[in-house]
Parts: structure tokens; sequence; C-alpha cells
């Protein structure tokens, strides 16, 4: 990979930071994820979620 | 997308994202969030802001840190990071007021022609996902990586 190629907005530097493990396993935004499972099981998903792009 | 981005910490499984957004209101704590729904491969996308007295996030505060485009580029930048390593993930996103909603909407639309290089994007409108179009206005989106090995700026 070259140096370009690195901490792009495609390719981000991302450091690991232990003290987010206290998220893990954990949902944070409990409503819009209802919402979301709400959204998705009533209206379903794009045809082409069925078949890989 | 070209616009500054701030840095990002994520925990080990790329799940759960957070940076400090800097500004006139000084540094505010930002969390971003995915989510696996009820549907397996398709993950909801959270993000808001950290209160520091209380450590409760909030998706619906106006932060008014002069920084928007800076942290859509943040949270942009996170999207490709999380399907870099989940390739076959869809993601859901939708604002937590319909204003949040609709800047989404402007921040894609400013971006279409370097987002669609790497992502199917579909707008929900009428009650039904429609491939996105600039100046449409949608309730929520879904987006799903193409390919991951097309990722040259």
């Amino acid at each position: 990979m070259n140096k370009k190629d690195i901490n792009t907005i495609k390719n981000p530097v991302v450091h690991i930071d232990k003290s987010l493990t206290k998220y893990k396993g954990k949902v944070i935004f409990k409503e819009k994820l209802e919402k979301a499972n709400k959204m998705l099981k009533t209206y379903g998903v794009p045809k082409s979620a069925q078949k890989p792009s | 997308m070209r616009y500054e981005r701030y840095e990002l910490n994520a925990e080990a499984d790329l799940m759960f994202y957070e940076f400090k957004s800097d500004g006139p209101k000084g540094e505010v704590t930002k969390l971003i969030e995915y989510t696996e729904t009820e549907l397996k491969g398709f993950y909801n996308l959270g993000f808001g802001d950290k209160d520091p007295c209380t450590g409760k996030i909030n998706d619906a505060v106006i932060t008014n840190n002069g920084d928007s485009k800076k942290v859509l580029s943040t949270v942009a930048s996170s999207v490709y990071k999380f399907t870099n390593n989940y390739p076959n993930a869809w993601i859901y996103a939708i604002g937590g007021t319909k204003a949040r909603t609709r800047l989404y909407r402007i921040g894609i639309a400013n971006n279409l022609k370097e987002i669609i290089q790497d992502f199917d994007i579909y707008g929900f409108k009428n009650g039904e996902w429609r491939e996105f179009e600039k100046n449409v206005d949608y309730g929520a989106f879904l987006v799903r990586r193409k390919s991951v090995n097309s990722y040259h700026e």
C-alpha cells in the first residue's frame, strides 16, 4: 500500500481503544434500532439485496 | 469526499467509534454505533453526542460546533472502515430528527459522484426503497459496499 493510500476517507486510520470495550454487547441507540427493525419488517429491503453486487 | 476528518477511535470489533468534535462550543465527544438488526446482515447506524456529565448519548441534540461537514466526513469514514471489514453488510441510517436526516441526504447528494463508485445507495420514500437521486426527500437510507477492492482515491 502506498503512503498516499493511508488515512484517506476510504481507508481511514482508526485507533483501537480498549476503553470502548465497555460498549461491546450493548445497544446505545435502542429506539433507533427498534424503528429500523420495524421499518425493515414492514417494508422489506431493496430487490437487489437478494443478489450480490 | 475531501473534507477534513476527525481521528477515530474504535472498539476492536469496529462496531463502536468515538471521536471529538472541536469548535466554538468546545470539545464534544461523539459516538457512532453499528448494531445488527433483526434482519441478518443489516446494521443500524447510530450517531450522537456524549453528555460529559451523565455519559448518556443523545442523537437529537444540535451541537452547533461549526464543523458539520467535518463531522459528516468522519462518520462517512467510519462507514468505509466498517464495510472494509464487513464487506457484505447493509447499513441502515436515519437521523435522530428530520433535520438530521435531511443533513444526511444533503451530504450524500453533495458527494454522490464519489460515493456511488463504492456504494449502492437507496432512499426510502412513499413506502418503498429506491435508488438514491438528488433533490428527493427521503426518510431513511440503505447503503451497501460494492467492492472492497476498489478503494482508490
